[in-house]
């Protein structure tokens, strides 16, 4: 008589190989918004610069098929223009999590409040940081739709939960931008990290 | 209009395609054990195909926050496992009683005979951790220390949980004899 061990096996691997490799389907990626006309599924992401920035989004990454992150559109937050209408220039974006981010760390769901409330206070403790300002998808939309890229199609056409909510963070020492960005990388709500390049714009 | 900013990070720390191209190739090298392994928990081929794939979909979702690629595999195990489980759990009606699941067609009858289709309804009388300890050690073949990672205990703990689970099963197939 066969141990329990043994008639146990033999039974599992019965039941195991009534499924042959020829039975597994490949895997399917995961489509999602991505394919939808990038006009819709696309993260807009505000700017800084009232100058119709284009942020190369793709640069170093490649979004992934179409319709992944478009490059994003300059604006400027309505409250806080200069007189010739520029905004006063952020060191550092922290754009947050949206439903149609396309990063995978989002995983397709907007940043939550206590995310929000977590970065903003790990934000205010580190001592690089002089200010802190979070721009909500609402706020950012507005802005958008009162600055320079108001005709554009991919404004038009988004919708304010579409548009990333963020931080806009002042530094005491524009260069250290990157301490900012690796504290912030890779954190749960947080879809990308924008900065400048370390040199000195004059105001517009 | 010059930009006047520029990307230079992103959270992720490889592009999605990238990833992708990890996961798939997991998936192709485990797909098929796994979905047996899947099998074995749930009974039915839809429902195991569709655990696994709900898994590598979570891993791919997951893979930056995964503090060891080289542990994907057995993140994908651990997932799928618990996936059955939960399966398992809402279907609340023994494993056999629903519905004759689809494995066990005509043929695979055939193929898997009354007998062993008896073994498998003992093990599904069995807790839920001590079927998926003797799954795990005696038809994924894995290791003692493996086992205690996938399921996220001891090994101490997979130990008696195995032996007791054996001593359970043992009985239960002798009052049905």
């Amino acid at each position: 008589m066969n141990s329990t061990e043994e008639q146990l096996r033999a039974a599992m691997s019965a039941v195991g190989d009534t499924l042959g490799q020829e039975d597994i389907r490949p895997l399917a990626r995961p489509a999602g918004r991505r394919s939808h006309p990038s006009r819709r599924a696309a993260l807009i992401a505000t700017a800084a610069s009232v100058a119709a920035v284009v942020i190369g989004v793709s640069i170093a990454t490649g979004s992934g098929g179409s319709g992944g992150p478009r490059p994003a559109l300059g604006s400027s937050p309505s409250a806080r223009t200069t007189p010739d209408g520029a905004p006063p220039k952020a060191d550092v974006l922290i754009m947050l999590c949206g439903r149609t981010s396309a990063n995978p760390t989002c995983d397709r769901t907007a940043v939550t409040r206590a995310q929000v409330d977590g970065i903003k206070n790990d934000l205010m403790d580190m001592p690089a940081v002089r200010k802190v300002e979070f721009v909500s998808s609402r706020e950012a939309h507005e802005g958008l739709l009162n600055g320079p890229a108001r005709d554009d199609p991919v404004v038009v056409g988004g919708r304010p939960e579409d548009v990333a909510a963020m931080f806009r963070v002042d530094l005491r020492d524009p260069d250290d931008r990157r301490i900012v960005m690796n504290a912030f990388l890779g954190r749960p709500g947080v879809d990308l990290v924008v900065t400048g390049d370390g040199t000195a714009l004059p105001p517009r | 209009m010059e930009p006047d900013l520029i990307l230079i990070g992103r959270a992720a720390d490889r592009p999605p395609d990238a990833i992708w191209a990890a996961v798939a190739d997991l998936y192709e090298g485990h797909a098929l054990a796994l979905t047996r392994m899947a099998l074995v928990m749930v009974g039915d081929r839809p429902t195991a195909e569709d655990v696994v794939h709900e898994a590598f979909l979570g891993l791919y979702r997951r893979w930056p926050h995964l503090r060891d690629p080289e542990r994907a595999v057995a993140y994908v195990r651990s997932a799928v496992l618990n996936r059955c489980r939960n399966v398992l759990r809402r279907r609340r009606v023994p494993f056999f009683a629903e519905h004759l699941p689809p494995v066990w067609s005509a043929e695979a009858a055939a193929l898997v005979g009354e007998e062993k289709r008896e073994v498998m309804n003992a093990l599904h009388r069995l807790p839920a951790r001590q079927r998926e300890a003797l799954v795990l050690r005696y038809f994924c073949d894995l290791s003692e220390a493996q086992t205690a990672e996938t399921m996220r205990v001891s090994t101490g703990t997979v130990k008696s949980t195995t032996s007791r689970a054996l001593t359970a099963l043992g009985r239960i197939l002798k009052e049905g004899q």
